[in-house]
């Protein structure tokens, strides 16, 4: 149970108010998945951003990496 | 086989069944590209095949495609369900075509337009037809649409949140008079969107024939099979790679305002059966329009996914289901508004999904090319035109050489792997607009020397020959090289220069007329006899270049690909005479 909602942005048509998923940081177009974590409202494209945002931002975290490949400016 | 209009409420189609279906699906989607190429007015669109066209199903899951422009990908995947969310079933009707480009409603960039039509069997709503494509003007402060050196995303254009051209079979007036008025060239977008509206009918009808045959429920059901192989199919691909953390990066030259690279950075964890793909790390956004949206980063990572794995998979929504993306609005991975992103898309895109490879190759060296030259060096220009008096515009690209693989050399002066788009024939260019072309030709050592060479740039040379021409450029790689991999040498720089009539030299173009940046600047007049030299980049080489047999080293210098001089110094290959 994740204790997350559905909710609409509710700008109005001439209005144009743009919401990031707070995971993926998408512009969501118009219905919201919205929750309570750590005391902060999080906004999610749905509940597998949700899920992914607390297996992957609050979790463990991702290991420690394997390769990394710099670039030459 | 299945009687016309008939319904199988079997749980499972069979599998001769879903090929067929998925068959018939992408060759629908290829005939609408047929009518595309031989009905539109545009170089962009009959020439240069810059579009994509593919279905969906009701819900907007991307449910067939064609081998079209991979750039299109996220667009495909995004602004049609957002579509659906912004105006919601009810306001589709039969007949209806809704077009769409709004780079902060899920297009990837203002000049790619969705123009997609709902299909209706018996009066109910089944799924939807669609044409992504990019149309070649549509406003702004630049000829051609590529605002070069804009600051906001108002300077690109017109921008059209999802709006219907067409309502029940008939014109919506108000609408395009309002794009006809705002594009530089009406006559061409005219064109253009009516080519993309027959290439819809031709592909609502495609669908209908597929519906009287198998019925509306059993294709629902087919299709969402061929979903879920998809997803399954890419998780098998995922899961053959090594688990890992790896990490990736590489720069912009500059945004075209102010000096300095921005730096796109990707951590890609590979878990199991999924990938995740964090570009948070990317550098905060620039003021120009380098900036990449949303849909561009996803579709880049879905791209780079799509290289390294078996081509056999059944391209749709499924495949995308495994790979998730997290990036921070703001940053050179996800603009936020109002920024401005038209380069993001051709310029920025290609170099993300490079860093996608480079953090694979990590892992799976064997099945990643080294980088491409990546850029699309956008020549924009536009004018009275000498002949006919008409106000006329063009949106030419190039092709740059791709990088070698771990069997083969890479390909050629071929439009960056995002794109898959064609260069303008000579003739069809000289015939179109007023420039005489003087030469065009392969850079000889532009493809990063290797076992496996990159392939080579372009080189095209071009006169004046109107009193006056307004060009814009955009592309970059001018100060940076495409990468080799595993011992392979680095391809050649792009660069395009000018020579005023007169003058005794080729210049770039911030000695010859001040502009902040040689490789992304707007609206610079040249006048009859001036000219360019617009070259594209070399891909990196692959593998040591000691390893490169002597044969086919010798074969290169015959053909003009490599001088003796490389050939002895990158490969130690002496060659008499």
């Amino acid at each position: 149970m994740t204790g997350g909602r559905w909710v609409e942005n509710d700008a109005r048509w001439f209005e144009m108010r743009m919401l990031y998923c707070d995971l993926c940081g998408r512009v969501i177009p118009k219905h919201l998945w919205q929750l309570e974590l750590d005391g902060v409202t999080r906004t999610f494209c749905d509940p597998a951003c949700e899920a992914l945002y607390r297996r992957y931002i609050q979790g463990a975290g991702a290991p420690a990496p394997t390769g990394h490949d710099r670039a030459q400016p | 086989m299945p009687t016309r209009g008939a319904e199988r409420p079997t749980p499972e189609t069979d599998t001769v069944t879903l090929t067929v279906i998925n068959n018939a699906l992408v060759n629908l989607c290829r005939e609408m590209g047929t009518a595309m190429m031989r009905t539109s007015y545009s170089t962009i669109f009959n020439e240069g095949l810059d579009f994509s066209c593919v279905v969906f199903n009701r819900r907007g899951d991307l449910i067939g495609q064609a081998e079209f422009c991979p750039t299109m990908l996220g667009s495909a995947q995004y602004a049609m369900k957002w579509t659906i969310d912004e105006l919601g079933y009810e306001a589709f009707e039969p007949g209806d075509v809704i077009v769409h480009n709004d780079p902060y409603r899920g297009q990837c960039h203002m000049p790619e337009h969705l123009i997609m039509r709902p299909v209706f069997y018996r009066d109910t709503l089944w799924g939807f037809v669609g044409n992504i494509a990019h149309v070649g003007e549509i406003g702004g402060m630049a000829p051609g649409s590529f605002a070069a050196d804009g600051t906001e995303v108002y300077q690109e254009g017109l921008r059209l949140p999802p709006v219907k051209l067409m309502q029940r079979g008939e014109y919506v007036r108000d609408v395009w008079k309002v794009i006809l008025t705002n594009h530089r060239t009406p006559k061409t977008t005219w064109g253009d969107y009516h080519a993309m509206i027959g290439s819809l009918s031709v592909a609502e009808a495609r669908l209908r024939e597929l519906l009287e045959r198998y019925g509306p429920a059993t294709l629902a059901e087919a299709t969402d099979q061929l979903l879920d192989y998809s997803e399954r199919f890419m998780r098998a691909e995922i899961r053959a790679i090594p688990d890992g953390v790896y990490e990736a990066e590489d720069c912009m030259e500059d945004d075209g305002v102010s000096d300095r690279p921005y730096f796109a950075r990707l951590r890609l964890t590979v878990a199991d059966d999924e990938v995740i793909g964090d570009w948070r790390a990317s550098d905060p956004q620039a003021r120009g329009p380098i900036n990449a949206t949303f849909v561009v980063t996803a579709a880049a990572t879905y791209s780079g996914l799509l290289h390294v794995i078996s081509n056999d998979i059944p391209l749709n929504s499924g495949c995308y289901r495994p790979i998730r993306l997290i990036t921070k609005p703001g940053t050179l991975t996800n603009v936020r508004h109002p920024g401005p992103s038209v380069g993001g898309n051709t310029e920025t895109h290609p170099r993300l999904q490079n860093i996608v490879l480079r953090a694979l190759a990590q892992a799976i060296p064997d099945r990643v090319a080294a980088a491409e030259g990546a850029t699309a060096c956008n020549f924009l220009f536009g004018g009275v035109h000498p002949r006919s008096g008409e106000y006329y515009t063009n949106y030419h690209i190039e092709g740059s050489g791709w990088g070698g693989t771990a069997t083969h050399d890479g390909g050629s002066v071929l439009c960056p792997e995002n794109g898959n788009c064609r260069n303008a024939p000579v003739e069809v260019f000289e015939s179109k607009y007023p420039f005489l072309t003087r030469s065009y030709r392969l850079r000889p050592d532009s493809g990063g020397p290797g076992r496996f060479r990159g392939g080579l740039a372009s080189s095209r040379h071009l006169v004046v020959t109107a009193p006056e021409i307004t060009v814009s450029a955009l592309m970059d790689r001018t100060k940076t090289r495409a990468w080799g991999l595993l011992g392979g040498g680095e391809g050649m720089s792009a660069h395009i220069l000018v020579k005023r009539r007169g003058e005794s030299r080729f210049r770039r173009f911030s000695e010859a007329f001040g502009t902040i940046s040689d490789s992304k600047f707007t609206r610079v007049t040249l006048r009859e006899g001036d000219e360019v030299i617009l070259a594209s980049a070399g891909g990196g080489g692959y593998g040591p270049p000691g390893a490169r047999p002597r044969e086919q080293v010798l074969e290169d210098v015959r053909e003009g690909f490599v001088s003796s001089e490389a050939a002895r110094d990158a490969y130690g290959v002496e060659v008499d005479g």
